[in-house]
């Protein structure tokens, strides 16, 4: 136990501040090379270091949970595979190098992530024409941007979210401790609006960038500092102690501001039947800080947009009354 | 909580209607079953409050913290401890239970705890100590609650147990044995069939002493012998009080004007027959919907349905649909017994046809038992039904 809370207390904040400084040297950092490497590699590295590092305790605390168990799992592979192996080591042929009007320059694929967590997944045809690596990872983009991804949605509600997003991996590892601190209550739910404000500043950054329009350089460093390193870094890595293990995904994430609603119009939520004693643990560790109780009592099932799915509160019932659809 | 659930019924049945709830309690309506893992520190006091963040406000619902005294023999007056008098057309008496004490020779000294409400579990917290010696008395589903949190906080827990096998109104025997050896496993020191016959100690509780004449040291003594209806307000108001306040099938009591619901009421079912108390979260939360229901002179009697009650004994689960036991004429009990020993289903029929099931540790979900208690099904079609379904199973 006293081990336990050494860590969160000395071993976070130094993991949270090497990785926010990794993250701003790099988009600073004019050349895209470092040590005869993409610089970008340097902080996935260290980044699928803390997924890896941190997951191993997160399957020892939750191991009497197996669908916990699973998601972990997918979790640290999809970011070992995906989001490393693939990206740096089997996939190296389709780099280019490429510099974005304003300066961004880049080594990496254009686009690992989806439209809009990443404003340039959609603009690079713009500015760099249709050659086969272009197109290729265009399409890709689009097509699990805006295709693949909304079906999942459709069906899992987010549950992409704790099982092989980028942001959810370090969340539910590293973050795993600070769950119990996501801020809890309604007016912080009402808050949740916040998330429009940025698929907004998102599709209007695009369209900018898209249509070369005057100012885009302005849109760009203003996402790039503002959404990624401040929102998403500072905030959403950094004040996990404070916010939870979720600000970015519950209040800032666009995609997940763009498309998470379409899980309430399909199966997918948490299911009470009827021996709900009202405890509150579930509520407790919902990371997105949903009210679970208040549904649950009523033997009503749990339909939210921001729910993601990561089982918290299944595991945790002392009753055995909720269970994932 | 069935004092609140019949105002947020009432709410709806009459928008209109001015409602106020007196408690003394100074959280308003928290989760008396997170108080064991508030007690842990898993929880904190505001993640107990169910009714929270304008809660009343939205309902349109006053809330008064005060203490209701009485009620005026001549009118519709509720007395209350500040002087206050308030009027009312319909009052519901909610006034849940108390623990029951215990009498016998030092049962008032310090260091001997209830566990009912957040203050007597605050009091609990606070006296408890890691490596302290701690003697839980009671053995039913509250006592195990008890010897967890103790445990949990590392104290040595002694637990005495009245009946010859843990929780017998619950659990048949083999299941008494499933509970009474996964509560060992966790570090509780259980004596069977021992019963106080004194607290000694100077000033403080040092010493249980059983009637069999064996001594216990403690530290810490938590009382969890049973809860039982609080009838001081109807008792000063002059009602007809049995075990609990005596109601009707429609939730009234022996004044017009008056009723009782949760686990003050006792029940009177048309044509005599045995009272009904139910001193249960889940029919709280019925009955206080059927109390709103009646109040707004809707004729619906409350209907009791199927018994329901779940509970965890450290590791092992409790599920019970409808009988628990076979307690009455013409009922007979058959427990079925997993193979690795660690799950057990009682099931209690009435010449075949199923009238309840009780399951430990087969992770068993209330919906699967109902509807097979609710149609009576043949015993053989119910046992079958089940097997397939995985014994002790991780979440």
């Amino acid at each position: 136990m006293a081990q336990r809370a050494l860590a969160k207390k000395i071993g976070y904040p130094i993991l949270a501040a090497a990785l926010i400084a990794f993250f701003f040297w790099q988009e600073r950092r004019t050349d895209p090379m470092w040590l005869g490497r993409d610089k970008s590699f340097w902080y996935e590295t260290l980044y699928l270091a803390f997924v890896l590092g941190m997951g191993v305790p997160v399957l020892i605390k939750w191991r009497r949970s197996r669908y916990f168990t699973i998601r972990t799992i997918s979790c640290m592979a999809s970011q070992l595979v995906w989001g490393y192996l693939v990206i740096y080591f089997i996939l190296p042929l389709s780099w280019t190098t490429v510099t974005y009007p304003g300066g961004r320059s880049s080594l990496t694929p254009f686009a690992q992530n989806l439209w809009p967590l990443e404003i340039y997944g959609l603009v690079v045809p713009r500015y760099f024409g249709f050659p086969p690596v272009v197109a290729g990872w265009f399409v890709y983009v689009v097509a699990t941007s805006l295709v693949l991804m909304p079906v999942l949605v459709l069906r899992f509600g987010r549950a992409y979210c704790s099982w092989f997003c980028a942001c959810g991996n370090l969340a539910e590892t590293a973050g795993d401790p600070f769950r119990t601190q996501a801020p809890k209550g309604t007016r912080w739910v009402r808050f949740e609006w916040v998330i429009s404000a940025f698929v907004l500043f998102a599709i209007l950054a695009t369209v900018f960038l898209a249509f070369n329009l005057p100012g885009q350089k302005v849109w760009q460093e203003g996402w790039g500092f503002w959404v990624k390193f401040i929102f998403s870094s500072v905030i959403g890595l950094g004040l996990y102690p404070l916010l939870g293990n979720r600000p970015w995904c519950r209040y800032f994430c666009p995609w997940a501001g763009l498309f998470g609603a379409l899980g309430k119009l399909g199966k997918a939520g948490i299911a009470a039947n009827n021996n709900c004693m009202g405890c509150g643990l579930c509520n407790k560790h919902c990371d997105m800080g949903i009210d679970i109780r208040r549904n649950a009592l009523r033997g009503e099932i749990t339909k939210t947009t921001s729910c993601v799915y990561c089982g918290a509160c299944v595991a945790v019932c002392p009753r055995n009354v909720l269970r994932v659809l | 909580m069935a004092g609140i659930t019949a105002a947020d019924a009432l709410r709806r049945f009459d928008p209109r209607a001015q409602i106020t709830i007196v408690t003394h309690e100074a959280t308003p309506f928290y989760s008396r079953p997170g108080l064991m893992y508030y007690m842990m520190g898993r929880l904190k006091e505001w993640d107990l409050r169910i009714a929270r963040d304008g809660f009343y406000r939205n309902l349109g619902i006053e809330l008064k913290y005060d203490t209701a005294l009485r009620v005026a023999p001549d009118q519709d007056l509720l007395e209350l401890a500040s002087g206050g008098r308030l009027p009312f057309d319909r009052l519901l008496i909610a006034t849940g239970s108390k623990s029951r004490r215990m009498d016998v020779p030092g049962a008032d000294l310090d260091g001997i705890h209830f566990m009912y409400t957040l203050t007597d579990c605050k009091g609990i917290v606070s006296r408890s100590r890691r490596g302290m010696k701690a003697v839980v008395v009671g053995g039913g589903l509250l006592g195990a609650e008890l010897a967890e949190v103790w445990r949990d906080c590392g104290l040595r827990v002694v637990q005495l147990v009245r009946d010859a096998w843990y929780f017998p109104r619950g659990l048949s025997e083999p299941q008494g044995r499933i509970v009474e050896a996964s509560m060992r496993r966790h570090g509780v020191e259980l004596h069977l069939e021992e019963e106080v016959a004194e607290f000694r100690g100077q000033g403080v509780v040092s010493k249980v002493i059983a009637q069999t004449g064996k001594e216990f040291d403690a530290d810490v003594v938590g009382l969890t012998i049973g809860v039982e209806p609080n009838v001081d307000l109807a008792r000063a108001s002059g009602l007809a009080i049995g075990r609990g306040v005596l109601v009707d099938e429609k939730l009234r009591a022996s004044r017009p004007g008056i009723y009782a619901a949760g686990d003050c009421a006792e029940i009177q079912r048309p044509g005599g027959g045995r009272t009904v108390i139910e001193q249960l979260w889940y029919s709280a939360d019925k009955q206080g919907r059927a109390a709103a229901r009646c109040m707004c002179a809707d004729v619906q009697p409350y209907d009791p349905g199927l018994f329901h009650n779940s509970a965890m004994f450290f590791d092992v689960d409790y599920v019970a649909l409808g009988a628990a036991r076979a307690t009455e004429p013409g009922q007979a009990e058959e427990t079925v017994v997993s193979r690795d020993g660690r799950a057990a289903r009682n099931f209690v029929h009435r010449s075949g046809l199923v009238v309840g099931i009780a399951s430990v540790g087969a992770n068993d979900r209330a919906d699967i038992l109902m509807p097979m208690v609710q149609d009576g099904v043949n015993l053989e079609v119910a046992k079958g039904e089940l097997k397939g379904r995985r014994w002790p199973s991780a979440r």
